[in-house]
């Protein structure tokens, strides 16, 4: 089981893309290593649908986010010193030795450079892992009570074994002598090869967890609380869009009592944004992240469906109104199988005349509205909110629109009610388009 | 004066497309020469605004289809006399000095490379020269419109003029001596090279005219007539599709009590596809070609501005309708400043909400009506907009493309008919889906 959603859905939110420089991936990707990016992406791909394993990797966040941790090398140090423990070498002892031999003595006799590429990653390892080994040991102190305790006493105990005593011994009287680094050398990279390569990997995920703990603290961002699926609840206080600073925030509360939420407003209102916003917080919160909220708890949902600035496609002509068509039955028989879902409808049917559209629209929300999941429904069509609004399952709120002289002014906090305001007519009328036609003004 | 447009048309109707020669353009680049080519993209870049061009054009390209005409040269020789003649360099001049035993040394180990080129020049020169006169001798004026008597007329004069008489005796066999290609040289590449690049730039006319005879001949194509009354009047009959496989015919007609048509139908029922037909047909009849109609009588336009794939890269609601907004400024702009505009706006104002676009429709819709002596097609989803039209004006013609319902599945017949479309089909897919009953199931 996985938390379903679709290509639209990423795109509308703009979750993913490694490319793209104001994905909500590129917000958090702030990793050092290659392989923590590996894992973000990883997580990003793969939001979770189990309470707990949400609740305990938000835990670490938050854990981490409070030791105002920096890793200690950077990441062309930390490049080195993979590349140096990913090198092939024997696991025999005495084989291994044998090539360090070998390698020594070519290095001699024809200046090969194997020996000393070798001795010198040896030697920035230690260093790094020696600094590793601090942290880990930082970590583990602060780590009672948080569900990292356990892994961060396995690393911080790995660390202190014996074996390693003599390479951090060793670090006051670099260069190595051909004999310890032979020593060493086989600890490091035959020795202990799976355990250092677990290391590794759990050394990428702590660069993931500093990373995205790091920009929730510093964007003031919180860690949402997650509750069973059978509560059907969304509960967020301020919340706002991550991309945008110092954006207006909002209330929303969707519940099983009342699970549509019908949103009206003109088209430069922040409807998109605050549908987004609501989306986009679901879907961080599923992956643990921290939230642009100020608070919020949300019930697990099996996944999410949007359509947000669907652009008509005029080349796709009536198959992209019938695609649209397909892809709400698509939803309706996920919702129909009782799955608990976020949809987001953005202007539902816009291709097609007012009178289907709007009968399209009352419809199909009616429709939804008697199942479970949560659904923010946004439309112009006042006249389908009429219709609706006997429809006890349904909460309305608009977000206004305020002219001033003959220019619009936004405030982006949502009211009680339906508005119909629109400015298509009002950007007509402003850039005199009328008057320019009947030549009155030229 | 010219006939105005502008990327965003020649984009819409692909008039230029990418080079895959699925264009406008393309159906007609039948030209035997590059200089053939090149005259032909002209003249789809700039259409004709008057009535002599346009009669000239087609009364040219008519006389050559009646007579079965074919390009008279061998296309290879053009590449080789333009590159001759772009060489004015007068270090390459040949003089009879040179004709040393030095040069016929270097002739006989083949080492003088550019004798060579410059000799090959001057004997493809000369026979194009002597081509283009037995061409015109044999050409016969019987039929032909008196505008293109006066080109040909111009011709024979240039061939007639003092330095070029020789070539009446030239039978241009054989290969030319050292002597004779230094007087030739001198003659084609200096003394008059203006003269013999003016008779290859009606050599390439030709070209143009010969292949656009046999374009017409093989896509049924037909003539336009212009109509010179002061009125505006446009009557089509069996316009299609140029690039459409099997196209529908259909005809239209506009005159100023019915100079805009309210364009109504399903999405695929082919709105786009009857607007860029005219479109395309009103443009080629301005450059005086062959058309895609069985019959057209047309009052000469003075320029043309459609909308129909307006770029929405921004990729959001609003920034859509602002692009739409913009054109329609430019465009409102243009029709105030010129009489006789052809505009087409496909779809529009789909970039906003449907209540945004009903109430914006009805109001440009209206003002744009008042414009008598313009043409417009305006195709719109939001067909509630028309009933309100009805009542506020009366030129306006309205007509729609149907939809038919094979049981579930809609068929369209490309028809043109007249009144608004009475098709609904979105509620009845979205119950073929049974979307409301896999919710109550």
């Amino acid at each position: 089981m996985e938390f379903i959603t679709d290509r639209q859905t990423l795109d509308d939110l703009n979750i993913t893309g490694r490319y793209k420089s104001n994905s909500i991936y590129s917000l958090f990707n702030k990793t050092i290593t290659v392989g923590g990016g590996r894992q973000l992406e990883q997580l990003f791909l793969n939001p979770l649908i189990d309470v707990e394993a949400i609740n305990e990797r938000s835990k670490v966040f938050s854990f981490f986010g409070n030791l105002y941790l920096n890793l200690p090398f950077d990441s062309k140090e930390f490049e080195n010193t993979e590349n140096y423990l990913l090198t092939p070498t024997n696991k025999s002892r005495w084989v291994a030795g044998f090539e360090r031999v070998k390698n020594k003595f070519l290095h001699t006799v024809v200046n090969d450079p194997t020996h000393v590429v070798l001795q010198e990653g040896l030697e920035q390892t230690i260093v790094l892992f020696h600094r590793i080994k601090t942290m880990m040991e930082k970590i583990t102190e602060n780590s009672e009570n948080t569900p990292y305790h356990d892994t961060a006493m396995r690393w911080n105990n790995f660390l202190n074994a014996a074996k390693f005593q003599p390479a951090w011994e060793a670090m006051v009287d670099f260069p190595l002598s051909f004999q310890k680094m032979m020593r060493f050398d086989y600890v490091f990279r035959s020795l202990f090869y799976e355990e250092i390569r677990e290391l590794l990997e759990e050394i990428y995920k702590i660069d993931v967890y500093i990373a995205v703990s790091t920009v929730g603290r510093e964007r003031g961002f919180v860690y949402a609380n997650a509750i069973e699926k059978k509560y059907r609840q969304l509960e967020l206080k301020g919340v706002g869009h991550p991309g945008i600073a110092g954006a207006v925030t909002n209330d929303v509360t969707i519940d099983s009592e009342k699970n549509v939420f019908f949103l009206t407003g003109a088209n430069m209102a922040g409807k998109s944004t605050l549908m987004k916003s609501i989306g986009v917080a679901l879907y961080l919160a599923h992956m643990g992240f921290p939230v642009s909220a100020e608070h919020m708890k949300f019930s697990i949902h099996d996944g999410m469906y949007t359509s947000i600035n669907v652009s008509d496609n005029l080349a796709k002509g009536y198959s992209h109104f019938y695609a649209e068509v397909l892809r709400v039955k698509d939803i309706a028989k996920q919702v129909a199988s009782n799955k608990q879902l976020l949809v987001i409808f953005d202007e539902l049917f816009k291709g097609t005349n007012v009178k289907d559209a709007s009968d399209g629209t009352v419809a199909v929300v009616d429709a939804f509205s008697k199942r479970n999941s949560s659904y923010i429904i946004s439309t112009h069509i006042v006249e389908a909110g009429e219709l609706l609004k006997d429809n006890d399952r349904l909460f309305f709120k608009y977000l206004p629109t305020i002219v001033v002289g003959n220019r619009p002014t936004y405030t982006y906090t949502l009211q009680e009610g339906i508005t119909d305001d629109r400015q298509g007519m009002m950007i007509i009328e402003n850039e005199n388009i009328l008057d320019i036609i009947k030549g009155d003004n030229v | 004066m010219s006939f105005k447009t502008d990327t965003q048309t020649i984009n819409d109707l692909r008039i230029f497309g990418d080079n895959t020669g699925k264009d406008i353009f393309g159906i007609f680049n039948k030209t035997r020469t590059g200089g053939g080519a090149k005259l032909l993209k002209d003249m789809f870049s700039y259409p004709l605004a008057t009535a002599s061009e346009i009669e000239y054009r087609v009364n040219s390209i008519r006389f050559f289809m009646k007579k079965k005409i074919t390009f008279p040269f061998s296309s290879v020789i053009f590449d080789t006399i333009e590159f001759y003649l772009s060489n004015t360099d007068e270090r390459s001049r040949l003089t009879v000095q040179e004709n040393n035993l030095k040069r016929k040394l270097d002739q006989m180990v083949g080492a003088d490379v550019e004798y060579q080129q410059l000799q090959q020049g001057v004997s493809d020169t000369l026979h194009f020269l002597i081509g283009l006169d037995k061409f015109i001798l044999n050409l016969g004026d019987e039929g032909m419109g008196s505008a293109l008597k006066e080109v040909l007329k111009k011709v024979s004069t240039l061939l007639n003029k003092d330095p070029f008489v020789f070539i009446k005796n030239a039978d241009g066999a054989g290969k030319l001596n050292f002597d004779k290609t230094v007087q030739y040289d001198e003659l084609f590449r200096f003394r008059s090279r203006n003269d013999i690049l003016k008779l290859l730039r009606y050599a390439y006319e030709i070209d143009v005219f010969t292949a656009v005879a046999d374009v017409a001949g093989s896509e049924n194509f037909t003539f336009g007539e212009v109509n010179q009354q002061a009125e505006n009047s446009i009557d089509i009959e069996g316009m299609f599709h140029p690039l459409v496989p099997n196209a529908v015919s259909n005809d239209l007609k506009i005159d100023e009590d019915n100079n805009m048509i309210f364009l109504t139908g399903a999405n695929m029922a082919g709105k786009s596809t009857f607007m860029k037909t005219f479109c395309i047909v009103m443009y080629l009849a301005h450059m005086g070609f062959p058309i895609p109609v069985s019959r057209m009588r047309f009052s000469i336009q003075h320029g043309m501005f459609t909308t129909i794939n307006l770029a929405d890269n921004l990729n959001m609601g609003f920034s859509h309708f602002y692009a739409e907004v913009k054109r329609l400024k430019k465009v409102a702009e243009a029709v105030n400043n010129n009489e006789r505009l052809i505009v087409v706006f496909d779809e529009l104002f789909r970039g906003t909400n449907v209540k945004d676009a009903y109430e914006a429709t009805i109001a440009v819709v209206e003002a744009f009506a008042t414009k008598r002596k313009c043409t417009f097609i305006i195709s719109t989803h939001i067909i509630e907009a028309g009933e309100v039209l009805k009542e506020r004006s009366n030129n306006i013609r309205y007509l729609y493309l149907p939809t038919i319902m094979n049981s579930d599945m809609p068929e369209y017949t490309y028809m043109i008919k007249e009144g608004i479309t009475e098709d609904r089909h979105g509620m009845m897919i979205i119950q073929n889906e049974q979307i409301l009953d896999i919710l109550k199931a």
